[in-house]
C-alpha cells in the first residue's frame, strides 16, 4: 500500500447510478395489498392520524379525482368519497430499504443511500466485473429482483452518469425500464435543457430565478458566476458548477453498522404513557447488555411499536455525543414520544441501536497517572519520543494501513519568506 | 549486458536499506488554488470557488505585500493579501504573479 498524500484522499466514486422508486412507501403498500391496486389510494402522513391529519402520498386514481399530497384528508374524501386510507407502516419500509441496500452492497463497494426509494450506486471500476454501463445497470436491477417484487423493479427509474448530482437529474429523466446513460462528455450538454428545479436551492432562490426567466440548468450555467455569487451568495456559484456539469460529486459510501435490536411483546395492547416508558427503560438496559454492543456507546436509536390492527410507529434520536448511559438514551427518546405518540395502543414496542461511537471506555494512549503528564507526553512526542502504549497503538494503526498515520510537526526552515516551506509534518514511526 | 549479478547479501542490505528511507515529509500551510474575482487594479472582489473554500464575497483588504525570492533558480514573485470575508472570516490570499494564479494561504 502506498501512503497518501495528507488531503489528497480520493474517495467514492466518481460514476453514480441513481435508483430511484417515487412513491417507494405507497407502492410497497400496494405490494402488500394488491386488492388495492385497482382502487384510489392515500397514505397518511407520519405521525398524524385520519381524524385531522393529511394525506402523504396518492395512488394515480386517486390524483385523477384531484387529491394531492398534503391535502387534509377532509378535502381528499369530499373529492373522493371511495378513498382508501392507508396508516403509514414505517417499519415495513426501514426494513425493505435496509434489504436493497443489503443486496446492492453486494455488487458494489461504495452505495450511499439518500432517502427511501433513493439510492446512489458507485460504479467506478467494475467494468471488468459487470461489463458495458448497460450492461452493469441491467445487472443491478436484475439483483433487486432478489429482494423486490417484479413491479417495483420495473417501476425503478435509473440514471447512470459522473456525479450524483447528473444520475440523479438522469434517474429523473429515466422512464421505468428505460434507465438513462449519461458519458462524461455528454454531461454539459445532457443537464442544460433540464428545469432548474433539479438544482439543490431553497424554494425562494428557485422561485427568484423562474421570475428572472432563468428555467433551465443551461440558462444559468451561461451567467457570470461574479453576477450569480452578488445575487445569490455563496450556494450560487455552486449550483452553477452543477448546473454546467463541472461540480461532480462522488458518491460516498455510507458505513451501515449493523444494528442491535431487542423487542418486547405485551401480553395485551399498551396505550398508557407510563407503560411505553417503562418498556423503553427495560429494552435499554437489554439493548446495552448485549455482547455484540462491543463496549460502543450509542449514538442513534429508534423506538418503534407495532399498533394494534395493523401499521407501526417508530420515533428516532441522534445523540450529539454517543452515550452509553441509559438515562442519556431514554431521555430525547421521552420528548419524541411526548410530540410524536403513538396513534394506538401497542401489540409490540422495540428498540434499536442504529448507529455508534467510540467505545464507552477509551484505552489511555497517555500516562494519566499523574497531574500534567498529557502535556509532558505531547512535549515528548515533538521531540520524537513516544509512550509504549502510543507505540504500540501506531504500530496496531500501521500493520492495519500500511503506513503510520500519526504525524508530529517539525521545523524545515522557520525563518523562510515562504510560508509552506517553515514547518512539515512528519510521520511518527513506531 | 552486465555479466554480474547482486550477491544475495547485497541484495539483502539494500532492501534493508531502503526499508529504513526517512519517512516522507508533508509541508504544512500548503497554498490551495482558488478562483478569484478581481477588478481592474488586480484586487479582489470575491471568491468564486476553490479548493476547501467555499464562495464569498470580499469585504476588505486589510493588508497587502509582495514577496520576490529565488531569482536564482525558479522565481517566486507572489502579492498577497489579507481580506475580510462576508461573515467576517480572515484569509490570506496571493495572486501569483509568475503563472497568474491565485491561491489561499493556510
Amino acid at each position: 500500500m502506498t501512503e497518501p498524500e495528507l488531503g489528497q484522499r480520493r474517495e467514492g466514486s466518481r460514476i453514480s447510478l441513481c435508483l430511484w422508486l417515487p412513491t417507494f412507501e405507497l407502492r410497497l403498500e400496494l405490494v402488500r395489498s394488491p386488492g388495492l391496486d385497482a382502487t384510489s389510494v392515500a397514505l397518511l402522513a407520519p405521525g398524524e392520524g385520519a381524524g385531522g391529519g393529511r394525506v402523504w402520498q396518492i395512488s394515480e386514481r386517486a390524483a385523477h379525482s384531484g387529491v394531492r399530497p398534503g391535502m387534509s384528508v377532509s378535502r381528499s374524501i369530499s373529492l373522493c368519497p371511495s378513498l382508501t386510507l392507508l396508516e403509514p407502516d414505517p417499519h415495513h419500509y426501514d426494513v425493505a430499504m435496509e434489504a436493497i441496500l443489503e443486496r446492492l452492497s453486494g455488487l458494489s463497494p461504495v452505495v450511499q443511500p439518500v432517502d427511501r426509494g433513493l439510492i446512489h450506486v458507485g460504479l467506478d471500476g467494475l467494468g471488468r466485473l459487470y461489463g458495458s454501463p448497460p450492461t452493469q445497470v441491467n445487472r443491478v436491477l436484475h439483483a433487486l429482483l432478489d429482494t423486490l417484487p417484479r413491479p417495483l423493479v420495473a417501476a425503478i427509474r435509473a440514471g447512470r452518469a459522473p456525479g450524483t448530482f447528473g444520475a440523479r437529474v438522469a434517474s429523473a429523466a429515466a422512464r421505468s425500464g428505460s434507465p438513462v446513460l449519461v458519458e462524461e462528455a455528454e454531461l454539459a450538454s445532457f443537464l442544460a435543457p433540464r428545469p432548474i428545479s433539479a438544482l439543490p436551492l431553497p424554494e425562494e432562490a428557485l422561485d427568484r430565478l423562474q421570475r428572472l426567466g432563468i428555467t433551465t440548468l443551461g440558462a444559468l450555467g451561461d451567467i457570470p458566476e461574479y453576477d450569480i455569487l452578488r445575487q445569490f451568495g455563496p450556494r450560487g456559484p455552486e449550483a452553477r458548477s452543477l448546473a454546467r456539469g463541472e461540480r461532480i460529486d462522488p458518491v460516498r459510501s455510507t458505513h451501515r453498522p449493523r444494528p442491535i435490536r431487542v423487542s418486547l411483546d405485551f401480553p395485551t395492547p399498551v396505550g398508557e404513557r407510563d407503560a411505553v416508558h417503562r418498556g423503553l427503560n427495560r429494552l435499554l438496559e437489554r439493548g446495552l447488555g448485549r455482547p455484540e454492543r462491543l463496549d460502543r456507546a450509542i449514538r442513534g436509536i429508534r423506538l418503534g411499536g407495532h399498533l394494534e390492527g395493523g401499521g407501526s410507529w417508530t420515533v428516532e434520536a441522534k445523540l450529539r455525543e454517543p452515550s452509553a448511559r441509559r438515562e442519556t438514551l431514554a431521555y430525547p427518546l421521552r420528548s419524541r414520544i411526548e410530540l410524536t405518540p403513538p396513534p394506538r395502543a401497542l401489540d409490540t414496542l422495540f428498540v434499536e441501536f442504529f448507529d455508534f461511537g467510540a467505545p464507552a471506555t477509551q484505552t489511555l494512549l497517555f500516562d494519566r497517572s499523574e497531574a500534567g503528564a498529557r502535556a509532558r507526553d505531547g512535549e515528548s512526542l515533538s521531540a520524537g519520543e513516544m509512550s509504549r502504549s502510543l507505540r504500540e497503538a501506531v504500530r496496531e494503526l500501521k500493520l492495519k494501513l500500511g503506513y503510520s498515520p500519526l504525524y508530529r510537526v517539525v521545523e524545515v526552515d522557520p525563518w523562510s519568506r515562504i510560508p509552506e516551506r517553515r514547518h512539515a509534518l512528519m510521520a511518527v514511526e513506531p | 549486458m552486465p555479466s554480474w549479478r547482486w550477491s544475495p547479501e547485497v541484495k539483502r542490505k539494500l532492501r534493508t536499506r531502503s526499508s529504513r528511507s526517512p519517512p516522507a515529509l508533508h509541508p504544512l500551510g500548503r497554498p490551495a488554488p482558488v478562483r478569484v474575482s478581481s477588478d481592474a487594479d488586480g484586487l479582489p472582489l470575491a471568491i468564486v470557488g476553490g479548493e476547501g473554500c467555499g464562495p464569498g464575497m470580499v469585504l476588505q483588504v486589510r493588508e497587502r505585500w509582495r514577496i520576490d525570492d529565488e531569482w536564482w533558480r525558479t522565481p517566486i514573485s507572489r502579492l498577497y493579501y489579507q481580506v475580510v470575508m462576508e461573515g467576517g472570516r480572515n484569509l490570506t490570499l496571493y495572486h501569483d504573479l509568475e503563472e497568474g494564479g491565485w491561491y489561499r494561504q493556510q
